[in-house]
């Protein structure tokens, strides 16, 4: 009974996966494609999206073959203990740098537009506090939590298409103009974007119907792709290329195009839906993050929320600036892609591997019986 | 268990009441000065030039009663205005419900770059305020009291919104369009010319920048064409006149249409303007009202009419203004690639532009008095 009421539905992972990738970051990535592919940084976007595509390809080998573990103990069983371990330490170090930057960034971005009365640290006591209560509570907690913004989501990406009014199709146009190179080279800067796929490795035992996983999992980076090449081409389509380059937050500023007369400026509400956003986005990383401590350290989750939570409230107060937290994301962050990508390659061979020696030595056995 | 969770709740509360407690409260409205229009001069000076930066501020002096002061504030650079303003008032500065921004003609052809920064980074502006440029100084028009209006930049609040009925002019002339224009590639920034004539403010044209400069002035005659030549769905009124007893008017709204050519190396445009409307008065042709091909022959006469005016204007632009007010590099620089060192007004000045335009009249009102039937 219990274990059945921990398990999530196949629905559920798709919100979830979903939540894990689009927070409050995605205002912000208009602004690092189009420096570097211009007009045509929607394309990039969009050949970005193999990195989640992949991810959930090669995971689909590793969770048809082992349903039942996760990446973390499939990499202690094939590397002995203590490398399998160095492994997910570096693992649950990308998550948490995944959440210290997002933990700082909607910070700065809050502060920027809505609240600027309200210092750093105190948002980020905030934030900390409320992803370690959500990832406490469970699984469970956070596919409710993100199905409710799901939803809230689709209502920002909605709005954002009645800009199509006052924006002209000119600001895209010439399609390919920037060259194929330049696009290319576009799509690596959304790696951080489409960051956090790899929460599927971590959550897939604990789901019903083994059958649908791929199926929600496919699903769910189709649907981020959709949302961020629609974000991205929304925010040129409206302000063109060369104004997305002055600005820190790019589509927070098609949301000025429209006013509602009640509510002055559609900007504040958005905001709050932004806050939730950044919420989830937050409590799935950490939840992500302290399970894979518990699997190393063996300690008991909750506590290990709690032992984990200054890492995320002290390194967030180092990144006030958003100059500074770009330039070190920037840094670090095409280090972290290439470690995520090589580890869940190797494991998926592995598991391809081992499995017919295992078939071998099962036969063997048999043969000797 | 559940007394623990009480205990805890409770005090969280009052753990978070102390910390976000920080900020000073609520404000009545009658201890802040609630910034309704802003106005920027430049005044000469060596070795730096000095801002105006005033702003026209409501008072509540009794209730139901509102009325307004102006607070001027001068000093070396912007910023510098508001240190300067705070010395002066009496209450707490609010910026964001203001509704018009007036700028002086010496600061736009100085160059706006440091309004436009200035109010690009503020998060508190409202991005759906006026830009209007004014004649002479700037301040002159913010004091300026007009009949019943609570400050003048309500009023010219009003005149911008209620303009675009005729004169085909557009909504255009916010903030935000000046943010997406100044410094974007192939456009550029038109807003509206006001000025005081016989204690009125009066719109009387539209003045072009080139990037963030003033360039050239443009009157309300001319620039009644270039509003159409540049605006897509804009209402205004085409006449056809002979003398002052004789004259047709059509009140309609166009649709332009632009296509780019590259013929060796140089830029061939075409404008393709569609004016559809309602015959408003017509004291011209008699059998009107019976006769389509008197109305065809009408609105070949007009097209004819319109086009020369719009080569005038097209004349004016290329070797007077040299500017491109029509936003042309904008569509060549979507047809042919964006290059930003591209000096998309040179290249207008000097390129090939054509004008097609089509009037179709496909309303007559009520009918025509003057009708006599052979």
């Amino acid at each position: 009974m219990t274990k059945k009421y921990r398990k999530i539905t196949s629905v559920q992972l798709f919100f979830i996966l979903v939540g894990a990738i689009i927070g409050m970051g995605v205002t912000s990535l208009p602004a690092d494609v189009v420096s570097i592919s211009k007009q045509d940084g929607w394309i990039s976007v969009l050949i970005g999206g193999i990195y989640p595509l992949y991810i959930v390809l090669v995971g689909g080998i590793i969770i048809k073959r082992r349903p039942d573990s996760n990446i973390m103990d499939l990499s202690k069983a094939y590397f002995g203990k203590i490398i399998g371990n160095i492994f997910n330490i570096f693992f649950m170090l990308t998550f948490l740098f995944y959440i210290v930057l997002v933990i700082s960034g909607s910070s700065n971005q809050l502060r920027a537009y809505s609240v600027y009365f309200i210092p750093h640290f105190k948002l980020v006591m905030i934030f900390a506090a409320v992803s370690c209560y959500a990832s406490i509570k469970g699984l469970k907690v956070l596919s409710r939590l993100t199905t409710i913004t799901f939803f809230l989501l689709c209502v920002i990406i909605l709005t954002s298409s009645v800009s199509f009014k006052s924006g002209s199709i000119l600001n895209v146009k010439p399609f390919f103009g920037a060259g194929i190179p330049k696009i290319l080279e576009g799509s690596l800067k959304t790696n951080f974007a489409y960051a956090a796929m790899e929460l599927l490795l971590i959550i897939y035992p604990y789901v019903q119907d083994k059958k649908n996983i791929l199926k929600a999992s496919l699903f769910s980076a189709l649907v981020v792709i959709f949302f961020h090449t629609w974000i991205v081409y929304v925010s040129i389509y409206f302000s063109g290329p060369d104004l997305i380059l002055k600005q820190l937050w790019p589509f927070s500023f098609v949301a000025e195009s429209f006013k509602i007369p009640v509510i002055n400026n559609f900007r504040f509400m958005e905001m709050v839906i932004w806050i939730a956003m950044a919420y989830k986005t937050m409590s799935i990383e950490f939840y992500a993050a302290t399970k894979i401590f518990n699997n190393i350290t063996k300690i008991k989750r909750k506590t290990s929320c709690f032992l984990l939570l200054p890492i995320i409230y002290i390194f967030p107060l180092f990144l006030e600036n958003e100059v500074i937290r770009r330039d070190f994301g920037g840094k670090v962050i095409p280090w972290i892609t290439i470690f995520n990508i090589t580890y869940i390659t190797i494991i998926a061979l592995l598991t391809l591997l081992i499995d017919k020696k295992r078939l071998r030595h099962i036969q063997k056995k048999g043969e000797n019986l | 268990m559940k007394r623990y969770s009480i205990l805890i709740l409770s005090i969280s509360c009052i753990f978070i009441y102390l910390i976000f407690n920080s900020s000073g409260g609520n404000l009545p409205i009658e201890k802040i000065d609630i910034c309704s229009g802003l106005s920027f001069d430049l005044i000469a000076s060596t070795p730096v030039n000095e801002y105006n930066v005033s702003a026209s501020v409501y008072t509540f002096p009794k209730k139901d009663e509102v009325s307004s002061v102006i607070l001027e504030a001068i000093g070396k650079n912007i910023p510098e205005t508001r240190s300067t303003r705070s010395t002066i008032s009496s209450k707490e500065f609010l910026l964001g419900l203001q509704k018009v921004l007036i700028i002086g003609e010496a600061v736009a052809t100085y160059g706006i770059n440091p309004i436009v920064d200035i109010m690009f980074s503020n998060q508190q502006t409202n991005d759906s305020t006026w830009v209007v440029v004014c004649k002479d100084k700037a301040i002159d028009m913010l004091k300026f009291k007009v009949g019943d209006a609570t400050s003048s930049s309500d009023h010219i609040d009003g005149l911008i919104e209620s303009s675009i009925e005729q004169n085909f002019m557009s909504t255009e002339y916010k903030v935000m369009d000046m943010y997406v224009r100044v410094g974007s590639e192939g456009r550029s920034l038109v807003v509206p010319y006001l000025e005081i004539l016989d204690n009125k403010i009066i719109l009387t044209g539209m003045v072009a920048f080139k990037k963030d400069k003033m360039v050239a002035k443009i009157p309300m005659e001319e620039a009644r064409y270039m509003n159409l030549l540049r605006e897509n769905k804009v209402k205004g009124i085409l006449t056809l006149q002979k003398d002052s007893l004789h004259l047709i008017s059509t009140y309609g709204v166009s649709n332009r249409k632009v296509h780019c050519e590259k013929i060796n190396g140089k830029y061939k445009f075409t404008i393709d303007i569609d004016f559809n409307g309602t015959v408003v008065t017509n004291t011209m042709y008699k059998d009107f009202m019976i006769n389509p091909y008197t109305v065809e022959k009408y609105c070949h006469e007009l097209e004819e009419q319109t086009k020369e005016r719009f080569n005038e204007f097209i004349n004016n632009m290329q070797n007077k203004y040299k500017v491109d007010c029509l936003e042309l590099g904008r569509d060549a620089a979507a047809t042919f690639g964006r290059n930003p060192e591209t000096d998309w007004d040179n290249i207008v000045c000097n390129s090939d532009i054509k004008v097609n335009v089509v009037v179709k009249v496909n309303n007559l009102g009520r009918g025509q008095f003057l009708f006599e039937k052979k």
